[in-house]
């Protein structure tokens, strides 16, 4: 199996797929996929995962000095341990795919926070609106201050003609209003 | 050199052909010329038949080392190959066992590259019902799998 999977080491689509199958192709697919990642030409993301292995006092001291940048990062537990199926270190791409791990993730806080600010702003500068479009990327977190403002500002929301809620819409965010 | 099949079904191959075999190759310079038919016990008749289709037709083709495995490719198949891949699952993947006991790397890699080709770009679901495979995941499990290596999605 192992040998039939080797064959797809450039096809990693394919041993996605194959790590959904079933359990037992999940523990032999895996190792394959998580051998060479920094290699990929994804999205680093997954550089997330290798926290959850590291010891408590480097989680809390990663997780401390990531909060002052805004970025919240959760060290939840994973099935496997991802850092030991590793083949492959170019530390070249492990930089390049560690800088882009922070730009995203500090972008994203940035932007967020930025976003944030302006619709907070919206709602208590005393606009009324026409037209409402709630289709906005996964990675956007609304804060409860913007709930708060709503509350207090019921006009934003009293002239609304248009409403689309998009398809990126989740249950929480419906909840809120 | 005289092979018998796991029921006992005698065959009779050039020495050749049957070294192409490293287990066969080893044995018979462990035990040099001999009438005495080597017992396949792990091998039945009709696969031994297609492995030694194989070996006959790749005779004079030079040997591969364990390390020359570098560059794989699974579109990298011949004519003769695929035709002879063209066969059942039960039959492709016994073949895949006679060729990792019998240790003949290439059928072993034209094989396993066989189904490699059956699993590319497919779905989850389409593997499964490719190989009538079971989920066995909890709901969670899957997700929870599928969370952690989301990072592969994008194509």
């Amino acid at each position: 199996m192992e040998n039939i999977f080797n064959n797809l080491n450039d096809e990693i689509y394919s041993l996605y797929s194959c790590a959904l199958v079933s359990r037992h192709w999940c523990k032999m697919a895996v190792p394959i996929l998580w051998q060479d990642p920094f290699s990929s030409a994804r999205r680093p993301f997954f550089i997330s995962k290798y926290f959850s292995s590291l010891g408590e006092d480097e989680k809390f001291i990663l997780k401390k000095d990531l909060e002052k940048y805004g970025i919240n990062e959760e060290f939840s537990n994973t099935i496997f341990e991802y850092a030991k199926f590793l083949k492959v270190l170019n530390l070249w791409n492990l930089e390049n795919k560690v800088r882009k791990w922070i730009f995203f993730k500090l972008s994203y806080a940035k932007m967020n926070h930025i976003i944030n600010l302006l619709i907070k702003l919206f709602i208590e500068s005393g606009a009324t609106l026409h037209k409402l479009d709630l289709n906005f990327q996964v990675c956007l977190e609304l804060k409860p201050v913007i709930f708060y403002a709503l509350e207090e500002n019921k006009q934003f929301f009293s002239r609304i003609q248009h409403l689309c809620l998009g398809k990126i819409i989740t249950l929480e965010v419906l909840l809120h209003y | 050199v005289k092979l018998t099949s796991s029921e006992g079904t005698e065959f009779i191959i050039d020495r050749k052909v049957a070294e192409k075999s490293v287990l066969l190759k080893n044995m018979l310079e462990d035990v040099g010329e001999s009438d005495m038919a080597i017992p396949l016990p792990n091998v039945t008749g009709p696969i031994l038949n297609k492995v030694i289709d194989y070996c006959t037709h790749h005779r004079d083709d030079p040997f591969v080392s364990q390390e020359d495995d570098s560059k794989k490719v699974s579109d990298d198949i011949d004519d003769w190959d695929a035709e002879f891949c063209k066969v059942d699952q039960g039959t492709l993947f016994e073949l895949i066992l006679s060729a990792n006991y019998l240790d003949i790397k290439p059928l072993l890699d034209l094989t396993c590259k066989t189904v490699a080709n059956m699993i590319k770009g497919k779905t989850p679901d389409e593997i499964r019902k490719t190989f009538n495979i079971t989920n066995d995941f909890t709901p969670e499990e899957e997700e929870h799998v599928r969370k952690e290596n989301e990072w592969c999605e994008e194509r």
